[in-house]
């Protein structure tokens, strides 16, 4: 009993220093959020209370509408396609390439992933000018060239490919050593049972890799709804509202808006939101495990 | 026995790293203090040269006589277009905000309400204001809040000539339906050529200067009621007839094509030699010349009356500045004739904004800030100007993608006008 209690103090006192950091720095925040939600408030003079003001303006903000739709489409298409494509190559590199070139080929497809979110969006938005490397590709095949960043539609198209570009190398790697912690056995088996490598993939690893896919959908869920810097360098939510998204509404309602109350009102909207979705993933695996 | 000497040394270093940081604080805190003999004060500049460094040497260099007459070390940083409202917001909030710093029109109503801003009247001798062209201008809200530093940068109508010699054109249009025929031969005579350059595709507010207020003016239109508390769109018909011009130059004439849609920067386009037509600032002048581009320009073209766009961005003192004598004195420093006639030779040509100036800005302007300046129009200090700003150059942009209608386009800015203010 002694022993388990002085474990119990030793343990927690390991712990102490993250968990008084991580309620400094996120669990306070999150609480004087909720309050400042209620409240007027421009960050120079005092917040004044205004209910649930804030929470009404939500409904009538054609900001809210047109960002909470455009972050479902970003986060609907940008998580499936890089998991998916993360997932085919590690599954190649696994399989066909446990050697120093596939070593390299991870190392560079992890590239994008260090490199800062704000010079991926600078880069990209050069090679897409009406000018720029994309077009000059296409128009060496003879192909129009697109208004990539001036048209709603591929805005957003274009946004989307340079977050997967630059995603795909951290979810290759998580992948990657789930794909290795698969028993040798089970493909083994797969073959003398005349298994093709299709089969393998679908019947072995997809299914042994169910929970890496539900930590990959879950992480890319909550990045997808955190979006920012990609689309403020890119497009700044331009076209029109084409690219407005959650998080850069509640940053221009913050610091250009002068509203920090009405920015911490659609932040915890936010929160709701991914709150449910992750709920709804959870379930969903634990579904298919059942 | 082990486990305590382990989380004996963890809680020590955890502790001492507090110690450390709060030490050194503390020790630099001592080292400056035993060699700081001069006041400490802050600038905050956009930049107008053609890079950071330039503006920075400039300022650095022009102003190194004043500190050393006033004892003072003076930082300049030199704030970058992006992101400039919200390095002013945290730096005034964090306390670290600037003892004078440059403003746009944009900002000053949130900024004077939440009192960020000092009143500069009592630190100007009348003699003094005299001086200024533009003193008056700066006054708004009950207060001088603004002492006016760029004053002008009109946008005009830059034209190729060579490009409209080549279409046989001799005059050049005055009113919206002459420029619209002379797009439309220029389009016809001189295959290549872009009739009209306009940066739909820039994400900042900036492209309602060059895009539509001056058709809105030219319509005969009023932004803001004279208290800027509430947007005024609909008061008249001239918001509409500016939205449908616009309209109408891409979607019954194809003047404006797809590809201005695309476009961020409108006087890049102009300087490439294959663009009739682009409504730039009057600072471009001289990158013209240099990219060897004959061009002239046009005022205002003409619907109910003329309207230019013209800057009118301002110096600010901090209210919370610890040094406001100083602030003042430096401010007036900057805005002297001498320090400003190099500023306007050295940097960016603006025009003069003081009596003890020479005219400065480019030869070809002086004509019209001299004979049209009832033409003139600055952006109004009103409530949520950014915001609002923002939404309807959004509302804009889906107008010439051809999402919506200039009708929509219109409404949709004062439904949300209505939400902020």
């Amino acid at each position: 009993m002694k022993k388990k209690k002085s474990d119990m103090i030793m343990g927690y006192s390991y712990i102490l220093p993250s968990l008084i950091l991580i309620c400094i720095f996120a669990i306070i925040p999150i609480f004087m959020n909720i309050y400042y939600s209620f409240t007027q408030y421009n960050i120079l003079t005092p917040p004044q209370w205004i209910g649930l003001d804030n929470y009404k303006r939500l409904f009538s903000d054609p900001y809210i509408s047109s960002s909470l739709k455009n972050t479902i489409i970003f986060t609907l298409v940008t998580v499936p396609v890089q998991s998916i494509i993360s997932l085919v190559i590690a599954a190649v590199l696994a399989a066909q390439f446990k050697n120093k070139l596939g070593e390299a080929i991870r190392s560079a497809l992890f590239i994008p992933v260090i490199a800062s979110a704000v010079l991926v969006g600078t880069i990209f938005s050069l090679f897409l000018e009406p000018s720029g490397l994309f077009n000059s590709a296409l128009n060496a095949l003879h192909i129009d060239s697109v208004n990539w960043l001036g048209n709603g539609k591929t805005a957003m198209f274009s946004v989307i490919m340079a977050t997967i570009w630059k995603n795909v190398g951290y979810f290759l790697v998580i992948f990657y050593a789930g794909i290795l912690d698969i028993p040798t056995s089970f493909y083994e088996a797969a073959e003398v049972d005349g298994a093709s490598a299709l089969q393998k993939f679908v019947h072995i690893t997809v299914p042994s890799l169910s929970h890496v896919i539900y930590l990959v959908i879950t992480l890319g869920t909550i990045w997808s709804f955190q979006v920012f810097d990609m689309v403020y360098t890119m497009t700044n939510g331009g076209p029109g509202m084409s690219t407005v998204t959650l998080v850069l509404t509640i940053y221009n309602s913050a610091f250009k808006g002068f509203s920090m109350g009405y920015a911490a009102a659609i932040a915890l909207l936010m929160f709701a939101l991914v709150l449910i979705v992750q709920r709804l993933e959870a379930k969903l695996f634990d579904k298919e495990e059942k | 026995m082990n486990k305590k000497i382990v989380l004996t040394v963890l809680l020590t270093a955890f502790l001492a790293s507090f110690a450390f940081a709060s030490g050194s604080k503390e020790s630099s805190d001592t080292s400056s203090k035993s060699t700081a003999k001069k006041t400490e004060m802050l600038l905050w500049l956009p930049p107008f040269a053609s890079g950071d460094t330039m503006d920075e040497q400039f300022w650095s260099e022009t102003l190194e006589p004043w500190e050393a007459e006033n004892n003072v070390d003076l930082s300049i940083e030199i704030t970058p277009w992006g992101g400039y409202e919200e390095k002013y917001l945290t730096g005034f909030a964090s306390g670290d905000g600037p003892d004078v710093g440059y403003m746009y029109m944009q900002m000053f109503y949130d900024y004077i309400q939440m009192g960020a801003l000092e009143d500069l009247d009592k630190y100007f001798s009348q003699e003094e204001r005299d001086n200024y062209y533009y003193y008056e201008s700066g006054r708004m809200m009950g207060g001088e809040y603004a002492l006016p530093f760029v004053v002008g940068n009109a946008r005009v109508m830059f034209v190729n000539q060579d490009i409209l010699d080549q279409a046989g054109i001799t005059e050049l249009p005055q009113t919206w339906d002459e420029f619209i025929e002379t797009a439309l031969t220029i389009k016809e005579k001189v295959p290549g050529a872009i009739p009209f350059a306009q940066s739909w595709a820039d994400p900042s507010i900036g492209i309602l200067d060059d895009n539509f207020y001056p058709y809105f003016w030219q319509a005969g239109g009023k932004i803001y009621n004279d208290e800027g508390t509430q947007l005024t769109l609909e008061d008249n018909d001239a918001a509409l007839t500016a939205a449908t011009f616009l309209h109408d130059l891409r979607f019954k004439y194809d003047i404006v094509d797809e590809s201005q849609l695309g476009l961020t920067n409108a006087s890049d386009a102009f300087k490439a030699g294959n663009v009739a037509f682009a409504n730039l600032p009057a600072n471009k002048a001289k990158t013209m010349d240099e990219a060897g581009i004959n061009w002239t320009f046009i005022p205002s073209l003409k619907e109910k009356t003329e309207g230019i766009w013209v800057a009118s961005d301002a110096l600010i003192m901090n209210s919370a500045s610890e040094n406001k004598e100083l602030a003042a004195s430096l401010m007036k420093y900057i805005t002297s004739g001498p320090v400003m006639t190099a500023f306007h030779n050295d940097v960016s040509q603006f025009s003069p904004i003081s009596k003890d100036e020479e005219y400065n800005d480019y030869p070809a302007f002086k004509d019209m800030y001299s004979n049209k300046t009832e033409f003139f129009h600055t952006l109004p200090v009103a409530k949520a100007s950014s915001s609002i700003s923002d939404n309807l150059s959004k509302n804009l942009q889906l107008m010439m993608m051809g999402e919506i209608s200039p009708e929509e386009a219109i409404s949709r800015t004062m439904d949300y006008s209505k939400n902020v203010l």
